[in-house]
């Protein structure tokens, strides 16, 4: 680590490799009070020091993959509305627009307050009240941390953000990743849904409950077990990540001498960096979503569910595909009652909030490439298992009217 | 916290146009218009408080962005032209979304929601039971009560007590291949949480002049209900004796 002044940034050339430079770079401070020097080079108080980390290549491929990505999509999408004002084309744009919006609208004040309240962690909860109460209790915090939706109920598009600050924050990966899988279906909304849906049967919900809890546990287990030595997160370290104000690494949880106002004030800024972070990954999940809801036909693979494992497979890929919100699936997944066996409605409930194209896209904020490929593979395994096993050892859901 | 006029960033200033854009787009879907909100097309009434929400929390994020310094952070050049991009392409949809209604073509796409309980016998609502239990006494005197419109959920759902009633009701017109000639579905979209979820609840209906209708028209239906069985599935059945082109419903969704 060689130490740089501050007028380096601008002598990079590419703006791929600024970007990865700005983030990359750790900023230690020292003995400054209140509010974040760094990010303002012209306070007085404090003598910030930079230190360059070297950027590994794969941080460039990540983000020029990424970038690749984002245009593709961009173009795309842009040039699919441009489409619309073609006669053959209206219907299918409008029907898209339509669905897009509707996804967009009721996602995003989940993401904002899933923001907010990261923020709020971020600001207000110190980094040693969070290793105080996880030391030497890393396995039992996997049990607490995949029910505490009960207590947090947030969906799948809020938790990322949250999940994100809490692994900064020094929370265990396997803590983190248990209430990643698990929050998003044990919570008292989802159950309330799922109880409306499927009308009052027991059964499933008390199935969608047990599995989700379940897998959330096991699955955060065997990853971290995996990953016990490795990096994980993008950012490996506290004192390397993008931390409380934004800047990257502080050892200070907010601005010490500041009043709440301004603490509050702070927390909503990360709150912001979060929705951007986060929301660009929101909007192309959304839009893939609904383009799959406008252009897959229900209907149309009737004919590939007459064998449960193929139609528990074929759900769970829907799952993938569809991007639903945890707190509306149960309604999707009871249209097909009477059509599909319990078990492939139940694996469609169970994964889509686990694993779907948005939330591997979040994800993308979050873990490295290979975490992502390790943690879907598991999560898609375990579920297909405990289905199989509920298809195939009880005939069904145990109890189902 | 001041704003750091010094150091103007291209990022923070797009940003708020993102976050004022949005702002912008929130108030535009709760305006009334019609006596009710541009967002009923998108999201069911019960969730409107959260775009509100919503809004309020990217005002005090736009409040955050003036009123605290700057954090120096975030995407530059060609990702942050990409990240706002993407941040405002479903306000570049919502023109687009505003003029437009599901088509017949979507709600087959989701499939017709349908089906009826398999029943052993049906029952015919105005034959009292002699011997009924307690359960069947207040299903009988609650016959009786049945409104003279049932809504089309209603009638989708389980019609078992309207059985042989003479019924009027509303809905969308489908036509297609796998329908008899003299026969279309009556339907209209079932919002669950926002019209993405939506699902098309109806019956079908019985009609000489099926054919001469269009696909999407909002009609009215007279007619009195039965059964049939279409596809190995038994579903509602009107027997049109009238059928009446007719506006659409100030909230053309049902909910459940």
């Amino acid at each position: 680590m060689t130490p740089v002044d501050t007028t380096m940034g601008s002598s990079i050339g590419t703006a791929l490799f600024e970007e990865r430079h700005h983030l990359r770079t750790e900023i230690v401070h020292r003995n400054h009070p209140g509010e974040c020097t760094s990010c303002n080079p012209g306070s007085p108080s404090g003598q910030p020091r930079l230190v360059e980390v070297a950027v590994p290549t794969f941080f460039q491929r990540t983000d020029a993959a990424i970038l690749i990505i984002e245009a593709v999509f961009l173009c795309g999408a842009i040039g699919l509305l441009c489409l619309g004002t073609v006669q053959g084309f209206r219907e299918l744009v409008g029907d898209l627009a339509i669905s897009f919006l509707a996804i967009m609208v009721e996602a995003m004040p989940f993401m904002l307050l899933g923001s907010i309240v990261g923020g709020l962690i971020e600001t207000f909860v110190p980094e040693d009240l969070v290793s105080r109460f996880v030391k030497g209790r890393t396995t039992a915090a996997v049990f607490i941390a995949a029910g505490l939706g009960l207590i947090f109920p947030v969906c799948e598009c809020a938790i990322v953000p949250v999940v994100r600050r809490l692994l900064r924050k020094g929370v265990p990966l396997s803590a983190g990743l248990a209430f990643l899988l698990g929050g998003p279906i044990v919570n008292p909304i989802v159950a309330g849904s799922t109880w409306l849906a499927y009308r009052f049967d027991w059964s499933f919900l008390g199935t969608r409950m047990i599995c989700g809890y379940t897998i959330a546990v096991v699955v955060a287990l065997i990853v971290t077990f995996l990953f016990r030595d490795k990096g994980v997160l993008l950012v490996e370290s506290p004192s390397e990540s993008v931390l409380a104000c934004g800047c990257s690494g502080h050892d200070h949880p907010a601005p010490v001498a500041a009043d709440r106002v301004s603490k509050f004030f702070f927390a909503l800024q990360h709150a912001s960096d979060d929705f951007f972070d986060v929301g660009r990954f929101l909007v192309i999940g959304a839009f893939l979503a609904a383009l799959a809801r406008t252009t897959i036909g229900v209907d149309a693979l009737r004919d590939f569910f007459a064998f449960p494992g193929m139609a528990i497979i074929l759900m769970m890929g829907l799952a993938i595909a569809l991007n639903l919100c945890s707190e509306t699936d149960a309604f999707i997944a009871a249209g097909f009652r009477g059509v599909l066996p319990d078990t492939a409605q139940m694996a469609f409930m169970v994964l889509g909030p686990m694993l779907d194209i948005k939330l591997i896209l979040m994800y993308l904020t979050m873990f490295r490439k290979r975490v992502i490929l390790t943690l879907s593979l598991l999560t898609f395994a375990a579920v297909l298992a405990a289905m199989m096993l509920l298809q195939c050892g009880f005939g069904g859901l145990p109890g189902a009217q | 916290m001041h704003s750091n006029q010094d150091k103007p960033s291209f990022s923070r200033l797009f940003q708020l146009i993102v976050l004022l854009a949005w702002i912008v787009a929130f108030w535009v879907l709760l305006q009334q218009s019609e006596s009710r909100p541009l967002l009923a097309k998108f999201l069911r009434p019960d969730y409107w408080w959260l775009v509100q929400a919503g809004t309020a929390i990217l005002i005090f994020f736009v409040i955050s962005q003036v009123y605290c310094e700057p954090h120096n952070r975030g995407r530059r050049g060609l990702g942050l032209l990409l990240q706002i991009g993407i941040m405002i392409l479903p306000l570049l949809y919502l023109p687009t979304a505003a003029v437009s209604n599901l088509s017949p073509e979507a709600a087959k796409k989701r499939s017709f929601l349908m089906a009826q309980p398999q029943k052993q016998k049906d029952k015919t609502s105005r034959q009292p039971k002699s011997d009924s239990v307690s359960g069947d006494t207040s299903e009988s005197e609650s016959d009786y009560n049945l409104p003279e419109n049932p809504s089309l959920l209603r009638l989708a759902l389980d019609a078992t007590p309207y059985t042989g009633r003479r019924v009027t009701t509303t809905g969308m017109v489908y036509v297609g291949d796998k329908l008899p000639e003299n026969a279309f579905l009556c339907y209209r979209l079932l919002m669950f949480c926002c019209a993405a979820d939506a699902k098309a609840v109806g019956v079908v209906v019985e009609y000489d002049k099926s054919r001469n209708l269009t696909k999407g028209d909002w009609v009215q239906v007279e007619g009195t209900v039965g059964f049939t069985t279409l596809g190995g599935q038994r579903l509602t059945r009107i027997s049109a004796e009238k059928v009446t082109p007719t506006s659409p419903p100030k909230d053309p969704y049902l909910f459940p």
